[in-house]
């Protein structure tokens, strides 16, 4: 009896680990986007390639930074999964650090590679890694010492989160003097 | 039912050992400065650890990252607002307690380590208070760190950390950034480990003598109250500063352009501010190396067997002076003409 639990167990354990294989093969199919350049100037041509996609695949190239996402262009693969090809970067995308994304049917990450989108002035600056000093060349005009307009994005749930926080803060915090009351120094 | 949660936490954290006797002056906010300046401390740690979480310390992604958190991250721009608060807050307590101990001459024999523990500590918080002004990475974060590199570049091998020779393996924003969120974090963990180890051996000074001598060192309260009103003033404090976070909340400056110096920095750091507007750049490592090395001296300087509080003679008008001047330079910072002190 004993001995056929065992069997059993060791048969779940084996098919489990069998599942998590097959399960990473499909998820991890080797699809890799890649480009000869890790920083590019906004309005020029990145070289990029694409490999390991599957067969027949329409995937969308989708520029994703911090704050903005541009979709750049749609691309469906032949028998070979393969491309290869100069992709044109909007003059008018913001510059900063982006990932580019191969998506396809509802927003699916196939592959991603991580890009520098520099304005015309700044690419230097990134390959020298002089940045500091760098920068001091690169611009000089147009500095502003005043802030920026925001629009603020707490939420009704962050507002309630804030004022309990507050309140229990400051409520324990009286309660706690009550009961303390100071000595004259 | 209180009471019976209360002795339950007491006995399972032995809660007791909080329970010795302490001079019962210290029972009065004038002596938790120290202890508000820990919390805060405390506060800045938490919320500086949420804002790092979002936070990219690179010259490309810098500026857009605190843009993000001000506008798309869970409570960030209420927890970034609450941590320059804290900053601030922490400036005041400390430089409140700074003065109230060297005031009581809370840094004579036995007690010189305690002291210069709490003077590198107070350096370190200005330091965390100019790099931290940096990582905003708008017009005025790059401007410090512009003067960091001024600085670096002026004090030659001393201050190659801040330059670009240093390594091009990384940006200056980037070590900044380390140092900001690391190493001075943890020299201040350590310093202050040592700060609450001598107080607690040695004992909390009282002015006019040692300990229980004399009423004022008269051991008539238990720590556990201290701690507790302590505990109060710290509460209030955070839910002050978290309305304040609510009314006035941290903006932020447009992207840097390089070549121009047009800001001005961050309040605790206008007095050196105004410093560079008489003397150049060389007054922002001036200033502050005069008064840390007039801070450490302080227990060499005044060694006299007397221990009544402001009675220290020629040191504490010196000290005296050197506060006017800070506050005066602070005034001139704050409402002179702003100035190119780097020559960008």
């Amino acid at each position: 009896m004993r001995n056929r639990m065992n069997v059993g167990i060791s048969l779940v354990g084996r098919l489990a680990l069998l599942g998590t294989v097959l399960l990473t093969m499909a998820a991890v199919h080797g699809a890799v986007l890649k480009s000869t350049e890790t920083a590019v100037e906004a309005g020029k041509e990145l070289p990029l390639e694409g490999t390991g996609f599957h067969a027949g695949l329409t995937v969308r190239l989708v520029l994703l930074g911090t704050l903005t996402e541009y979709t750049l262009r749609e691309v469906t693969f032949d028998d070979t999964g393969v491309f290869k090809f100069d992709l044109a970067i909007p003059a008018d995308v913001r510059p900063g650090q982006y990932q580019l994304l191969a998506l396809s049917g509802e927003d699916t990450r196939e592959a991603a590679m991580d890009l520098s989108v520099m304005a015309a002035s700044q690419v230097a600056v990134a390959d020298s890694h002089d940045q500091a000093a760098g920068h001091s060349e690169a611009m000089d005009t147009g500095a502003r010492a005043d802030e920026m307009t925001i629009t603020r994005a707490t939420t009704g749930a962050g507002w309630l989160v804030i004022g309990l926080l507050v309140g229990l803060a400051g409520g324990a915090g009286a309660m706690l003097l009550r009961g303390t009351p100071e000595v004259e120094a | 039912m209180i009471e019976s949660a209360r002795r339950i936490l007491s006995e399972r954290l032995a809660l007791h050992a909080l329970d010795y006797r302490v001079p019962g002056v210290t029972i009065n906010l004038k002596y938790m400065l120290g202890g508000l300046t820990a919390f805060l401390l405390l506060v800045l740690i938490v919320t500086g650890l949420y804002l790092s979480q979002y936070y990219n310390p690179t010259v490309t992604g810098a500026h857009d990252s605190v843009l993000y958190l001000i506008t798309r991250a869970p409570l960030g721009d209420w927890i970034r607002t609450l941590h320059v608060l804290s900053a601030g807050g922490v400036v005041l307590t400390v430089t409140a307690h700074l003065c109230y101990t060297f005031w009581r001459r809370a840094y004579k024999k036995p007690r010189e380590v305690t002291w210069w523990a709490g003077v590198l500590m107070a350096a370190i918080i200005f330091l965390l208070v100019v790099t931290g002004t940096v990582l905003r990475y708008d017009q005025e974060g790059f401007e410090a760190l512009a003067h960091f590199l001024a600085g670096g570049n002026l004090t030659g091998m001393f201050g190659r950390f801040f330059t670009d020779s240093f390594t091009p393996s990384t940006s200056l924003l980037s070590r900044i950034f380390g140092l900001h969120t690391s190493l001075l974090p943890l020299v201040l963990i350590a310093l202050i480990g040592l700060h609450f180890w001598l107080i607690r051996h040695l004992g909390i000074h009282t002015g006019g003598g040692d300990g229980a001598a004399g009423a004022a060192g008269a051991e008539t309260g238990v720590f556990r109250t201290h701690a507790t009103r302590l505990a109060g003033f710290a509460l209030v404090s955070f839910a002050v500063l978290g309305v304040l976070a609510v009314l006035i909340p941290e903006g932020i400056g447009y992207p840097a352009v390089a070549g121009v110096e047009i800001t001005k920095p961050f309040w605790p750091v206008l007095w050196v501010y105004g410093l560079e507007n008489v003397l150049g750049a060389w007054g922002m490592i001036l200033g502050p190396s005069a008064i840390f090395l007039f801070l450490m001296a302080v227990p060499l300087l005044d060694r006299g067997a007397d221990q009544t509080p402001g009675k220290q003679g020629w040191v504490g008008w010196l000290a005296v002076t050197l506060g006017i001047l800070i506050v005066g330079l602070w005034v001139y910072g704050m409402f002179g003409e702003a100035r190119e002190h780097i020559g960008m």
